[in-house]
């Protein structure tokens, strides 16, 4: 792993089994290590666990940050209501201010009430319109003249987070940007990149106690 | 580390250990008197943990009130499958048994999986997040409920065996299978209630295992192979054998997790199966074969 | 002469077979890539069963964890050509006494402190999870992130480095299978076949006839893992990835086992046959299920299992046995 000079401390790794289905020691292990914050790669079930062993060993860190899955999405914040607020995950998101965004939400929310808008959608429908962009530009479904097209793309309006959409020499898209997002709420909102932001982080993260 | 974090860690293994000793214990009486092994005793598990997600869902009643009518659903379930499926395979080998049984396991997995898809479903009692906390330990409050529940239906099943003429006519089928013939027992029916009885002991702890662990169709295997380990450690056919080889299991399990790495720690499981296996073949607890 | 028109259903079954193996060497002018490759995966379980059937079919030893010999047959190769970039051919020359070596261990601690039956069957499966967990652990073969093979466009088939187009790998497999169903016919009429289903049919009588049962049992497994280990090569040379998850899983082992118990325990063809039936109905399922335009997830599994179920409760000798009396093709007693 590449050494990186941070002013942090790891005090401990612990790696589970993903297909496991009680996480107790794993969390008495973490909290033993007496961690300011929880760093977490997990996916659904394991982070609804992992939070539920918080709860129950009473343990709340300054903050839950995830680099995957799971935290954010919306069966973990149906499923866990109150006690799903906290953690911030620092995954590929959505800008709330751009205005395709605004559209996307408001369409999802008459069609879909109660799902929340995630990159899962974005990323498809910014799919769509690489292509639907590519086949107005090209005036034709030739397959070179597409993919000329393709290659060409610079779409400014889109809904990610970022100054929109390019593709370099490989094929990849090097202009979006990641975001930190956290549970608030029921909600999520975007803390980062700046120009992105709808408020502003929750730190360290209200205590599970009382919560219930 | 401090020394309550092993405390803690031990009490939660040993609370965890007994509800998964319940489970196996109904796959000990089932291989203990019938001689079949239930390669689908994990499924008939699974079966269980949805009937209280559902029952719960729609009367909110508390798994550990739904623990007595699921497990008579799955006496009743357990009853018709011996009576119909499996008594006529009580002479057959067992790869032949072996194979109908894992037919029967991927048909109720994904009967599973076809109702209620492959997300984890789970219950959300008004205590699900509760703990005790007693001195430097602190206890889940679930654990504690559905291990206690665990030791209760055991020792009733303990007496049953022990004290009524059912469960005494049931030992002797085990016993001694030709004799119990001779002296007219109605051996097919006593087996169908005997995995009828060992299907109600996975009944309960199902219903049990939703207040600790979410469920999904395909975690059956999983279970399956734990009751295995169980069984042979404390002893094949042991009452509490079964319990605690749960026990034990379910401790080192959580030590070897605190000391090596989690994702590693089945491999103390297996490797005291091994040992146990070599060692003392019947099991900690287990009689001397006859 | 006469001797030969005595032969009975050997000689018999000499025609038909011919027929079959014709019928295989040629297939792959007469299929598309799809049905190609549904061949080759039959024939795989056709020789990973046939490999299983030598230790439960002929020696009567309950195997549940044959998965460990698949695993350790695709790590070693792989792991030997993408550290060493020493092709599968010798990588196998490893394989084989490793595996054995492993079949060896758990048969010595099972046969010499008396673990037989269910227990024996459980055991294999505690050393087959126990690999798994291990190999998920071992960062040498990039732990459970998995070990991936290099894919290059190869401009022909380099049949010594295992790398290149279906029909190459189609014949491998076909080869493979050919020289199991030879080994297999070869040891069954041999002495040590005989010890074998001595054993298999009555063990203390086999002892008590002189047959050092421990040293056959050994054989056994020994022989049966050391075939199986062909399988995890090739598997390796042909998915080009390996997961610990996947390889070691107690499924892997099922997928092997429900051929031969299917076709005919014990029987040469069992396993053959076994494969067809298991690999051609599941594919007949998707097809099915595909035309009616259903995508249930577990739909086909549910199918499949009911199927399994119909065939041990009409067949419980499996497919092969009756079939053959009917075609006067018996193998004889076995």
């Amino acid at each position: 792993m590449p050494i990186f000079e941070m002013p942090y401390v790891l005090v401990g790794d612990i790696a589970y089994d993903p297909a496991t289905h009680d996480l107790s020691v794993e969390v008495a292990k973490a909290k033993a290590t007496g961690a300011e914050a929880l760093l977490v790669i997990s996916r659904l079930n394991d982070a609804m666990l992992l939070t539920r062993e918080l709860v129950k060993q009473r343990w709340t860190p300054q903050g839950i940050m995830s680099l995957g899955p799971g935290w954010y999405e919306d069966q973990y914040l149906k499923t866990l209501g109150r006690l799903a607020d906290g953690p911030i995950s620092f995954i590929p998101w959505y800008d709330p201010h751009k205005k395709l965004s605004r559209m996307l939400e408001a369409e999802l929310a008459k069609t879909h009430p109660g799902v929340n808008l995630n990159t899962d959608h974005v990323y498809t429908f910014e799919a769509l319109l690489v292509a639907a962009d590519a086949y107005k530009r090209a005036g034709s479904s030739d397959p070179k003249a597409l993919a000329d097209a393709i290659r060409a793309t610079n779409i400014t309006d889109n809904a990610s987070v970022g100054p929109g959409i390019q593709f370099d020499a490989k094929g990849q898209n090097d202009k979006v940007r990641g975001a930190a997002v956290q549970n608030r709420g029921g909600k999520l909102v975007t803390l980062a990149p700046k120009q992105a932001a709808n408020a502003k982080p929750e730190w360290p993260m209200n205590s599970y106690l009382g919560r219930g | 580390m401090p020394l309550s974090v092993y405390l803690n860690v031990a009490v939660g293994g040993v609370l965890t250990g007994l509800v998964y000793g319940l489970m196996a214990l109904g796959l000990s009486v089932i291989f203990g008197v019938v001689r079949v092994v239930n390669f689908a005793h994990g499924e008939m598990m699974t079966v269980a943990m949805y009937i209280a997600i559902v029952t719960f869902a729609w009367f909110h009643l508390d798994p550990l009130i739904l623990l007595v009518p699921i497990a008579a659903v799955l006496f009743v379930f357990g009853y018709a499958l011996q009576a119909s499926l499996i008594n006529p395979f009580i002479t057959r080998p067992e790869h032949s048994q072996f194979l109908l049984l894992v037919a029967l396991a991927i048909i109720i997995a994904n009967t599973l999986l076809i109702i209620f898809g492959p997300d984890a479903r789970a219950v959300q009692t008004a205590y699900a997040y509760d703990s005790f906390q007693v001195g430097p330990v602190i206890v889940d409050a679930a654990k504690i409920y559905a291990g206690a529940a665990a030791i209760v239906v055991t020792v009733a099943l303990f007496a049953f065996f022990r004290l009524t003429l059912l469960g005494k006519a049931i030992r002797a089928c085990a016993d001694n299978h030709t004799g119990a013939l001779v002296v007219g027992l109605d051996v097919e029916r006593l087996y169908a209630l005997t995995f009828g009885l060992g299907a109600a002991c996975v009944g309960a702890a199902g219903s049990m295992l939703v207040l600790i662990t979410d469920a999904t169709p395909m975690v059956g295997p999983g279970y399956t192979l734990l009751a295995f380990v169980i069984v042979i450690t404390g002893g094949l056919g042991s009452m509490p054998g079964a319990l605690l080889g749960g026990v034990l299991i379910g401790v080192t399990e959580a030590i070897a997790g605190l000391l090596f790495t989690p994702s590693a720690k089945s491999m103390f499981a297996f490797a005291i199966l091994v040992l146990v296996l070599l060692f003392r073949p019947r099991g900690i607890l287990g009689k001397r074969p006859a | 002469m006469i001797a030969r028109l005595r032969a009975g259903p050997a000689s018999r079954r000499a025609i038909p077979l011919a027929i079959l193996l014709a019928a295989f060497v040629f297939a792959p002018f007469f299929v598309n890539d799809y049905l190609l490759t549904v061949l080759i995966l039959i024939l795989y379980f056709a020789y990973a069963g046939q490999a299983w059937n030598i230790m439960m079919g002929f020696a009567g030893q309950l195997s549940l964890g044959h998965a460990l010999y698949v695993g350790l047959g695709s790590y070693v190769a792989a792991t030997l050509f993408t550290h060493f970039g020493i092709g599968p051919w010798l990588g196998l020359l490893v394989a084989i006494p490793i595996a054995a070596a492993c079949g060896a261990v758990i048969g010595y601690l099972a046969f010499r402190f008396g673990v037989a039956g269910v227990y024996f069957a459980i055991l294999t499966i505690a050393f087959a999870e126990f690999a798994r967990i291990g190999f998920d652990h071992l960062d040498y073969v990039n732990a459970s992130s998995g070990l991936f093979l290099p894919v290059k466009q190869y401009a022909h088939n380099d049949l010594w480095l295992l790398r290149g187009d279906p029909t190459m790998f189609y014949y491998v497999i076909l080869a493979a299978t050919v020289f199991a169903f030879v080994l297999c016919r070869q040891l069954l009429h041999s002495r040590i076949g005989y010890f074998w289903l001595a054993i298999r049919e009555d063990e203390p009588a086999a002892r008590a006839a002189g047959i050092n049962t421990f040293r056959y049992k050994m054989y056994a497994v020994m022989v049966s893992a050391a075939v199986t280990s062909f399988a995890g090569v090739f598997y390796a040379f042909f998915y080009n990835n390996l997961f610990p998850e996947q390889v070691f899983s107690i499924s892997r082992s099922i997928e092997i086992i429900l051929g031969p118990i299917i076709g005919g325990i014990g029987t040469l063809f069992g396993p053959i046959l076994g494969a067809f039936v298991l690999t051609g109905l599941a594919e007949t399922l998707n097809a099915v299920m595909g035309a009616f335009g259903l995508d249930l997830p577990g739909a086909k599994q549910v199918f499949y299992g009911v199927c399994l179920l119909l065939v041990v409760l009409a067949l419980p000798d499996g497919v092969w046995p009756p079939l053959a009396r009917r075609l006067g093709l018996s193998e004889g007693k076995q």
